[in-house]
């Protein structure tokens, strides 16, 4: 390569990065890592993947890049796991088989290989931490009670085969902490300290934790009803984020700020005004519009709102009873036009259109909208600064 | 129809398939073991039937495919003439290419003719 062109592909990976930097938004994240792997540089690509998605969860583009550079590295291993769980089974190669389907993302295959363990070792801890580590995770992302319940189920398992699993203690305390029951919580932490009594920031939690005066939701004892009464709410009691296991792989949703709604609104007119956009709507949680534009041809305002309104109950009620999680996108496909739903940070976004616009590129469009009006904490405090 | 699901199975990242009617009767499965054939013949029946009436109720016309996108998971509904194609996907998997992998079993199973249930 001549110096002219590593010139002209730095300059250019040194225009993405500015503007992941200035303006992040999904599409921009995904320029910057498809240009690193085009370029060679996969390690940079997944780091940057891994970053995007810490903001924007459910970027496909960047769960795409993600995968493509994780696969590189851990088919060889995936592959060896794989006859070995046939020749040589033992709890630590299934163990290990469903680490790889977890950072590949494929959570299902995870579950399974840590169901197929616990079947053939029921004495095992291993695949039932594993499986109260996934449920957790996707009970703190997407709120569904089946996920939570299922969650506490297998991690209480792990405790009851291994009193002294520090992580399953963690984790439980974790659990209740977002639920609310923090007599819960504090008991667990409590083990986690008889255990290792040198974990300052367990420690200064409780202490925290004995200061406070009232828990919230005591009334509610069963854990079970507590997290359906999350699912109802759309809400935690507390928050993840507070709890000092808490890691910052964006478990909990990703960054959520607060909303420009005048700004939202003006650029769904922009939005409106392009090839192919017929209606749009911008509902908040409680189904109120906060922006909206129709170019006259298609339903009124008051129908498309109450047709995106049902599309996502019925699309969102689909996901969860096939235990998939909580809706990201619906796409209906029709002869009249095409509805696209979304439900991204706690907003449901519909779109009707047609030819030359496409699915993914609305579904980009959208979150790219959602981005540019909702300043995080972190951005917000660095603006004023 | 099944050698047909057993081919779309085959395409990675497909978990499994079904041809429902509206009504949510089975008329052929090709499931994996995590899938519960009732369950997700239920829900095909749910969405299909509540989607047909919301689009009639605002004037438009019948739907030729629906797609869903969850946090764990892909689920296409694709109109396959008398019946529906139902296609329960990992979260990982391209839409573009199973697409076309899934309206070629949808026009297969539409050419097979009348279904009697």
């Amino acid at each position: 390569m001549s110096i002219a062109d590593k010139l002209r592909r730095w300059r250019d990976l040194a225009r993405l990065k500015a503007r992941v930097r200035s303006e992040p938004s999904p599409s921009a994240w995904g320029e910057y890592a498809e240009r690193l792997i085009a370029f060679g540089e996969i390690d940079e690509a997944l780091a940057a993947a891994e970053e995007g998605m810490r903001s924007f969860p459910d970027s496909e583009r960047l769960a795409q890049v993600k995968l493509f550079a994780k696969k590189r590295s851990l088919t060889g291993q995936l592959r060896k796991l794989r006859e070995d769980a046939q020749r040589r089974p033992s709890p630590v190669v299934f163990t290990q088989l469903a680490a790889i389907y977890r950072e590949l993302g494929s959570q299902d295959e995870a579950l399974e290989a840590a169901q197929q363990c616990a079947d053939r070792y029921p004495l095992n801890e291993g695949p039932h931490l594993v499986t109260g580590e996934i449920r957790l995770e996707r009970w703190l992302r997407d709120m569904i009670a089946k996920d939570g319940i299922l969650a506490e189920e297998a991690l209480r398992r792990v405790t009851r085969l291994n009193g002294h699993n520090v992580r399953a203690h963690m984790l439980l305390a974790e659990l209740y902490w977002a639920a609310g029951d923090v007599s819960a919580c504090r008991r667990h932490l409590r083990s986690v300290l008889s255990i290792t009594p040198a974990a300052k920031e367990v420690q200064e939690f409780v202490r925290s934790l004995g200061s406070a005066e009232t828990e919230e939701n005591d009334e509610i004892r069963d854990f079970g009803d507590r997290a359906r009464a999350i699912e109802e709410s759309g809400g935690f009691p507390r928050q993840a984020s507070d709890f000092p296991s808490c890691d910052a792989s964006g478990r909990t949703g990703g960054a959520r700020g607060r909303l420009d709604v005048e700004s939202l609104r003006a650029d769904v007119l922009a939005l409106g005004g392009g090839e192919g956009v017929r209606n749009i709507a911008v509902l908040d949680r409680d189904g109120d519009i906060l922006a909206d534009h129709t170019d006259g041809t298609g339903p009124t305002r008051r129908q498309f709102c109450e047709l995106v309104t049902a599309t996502a109950s019925v699309a969102d009620d689909a996901s969860r009873r096939m235990d998939t999680g909580a809706l990201v996108r619906a796409e209906v496909e029709s002869p009249s036009g095409n509805v696209t739903v979304v439900r991204v940070r706690g907003l449901t976004i519909g779109v009707l259109y047609s030819a030359p616009l496409r699915g993914e590129r609305v579904w980009e469009l959208v979150q790219d909208l959602v981005a540019r009006n909702s300043q995080a904490p972190a951005s917000a405090e660095a603006a004023r600064a | 129809m099944r050698s047909i699901l057993k081919r779309l199975n085959d395409v990675v990242g497909v978990k499994g398939s079904l041809v429902v009617t509206r009504d949510g009767i089975v008329i052929a499965a090709h499931l994996s073991r995590s899938l519960q054939e009732d369950v997700v013949a239920a829900m095909a029946a749910t969405v299909i039937q509540s989607t047909r009436r919301n689009l009639e109720k605002h004037g438009m016309r019948h739907f030729a495919r629906i797609t869903l996108v969850a946090s764990h998971g892909k689920m296409v509904f694709a109109d396959a003439g008398p019946a529906f194609l139902v296609v329960v996907m990992d979260r990982n998997v391209e839409l573009g290419p199973v697409g076309i992998e899934v309206e070629s079993a949808a026009m297969r199973i539409r050419n097979q003719g009348t279904i009697s249930v």
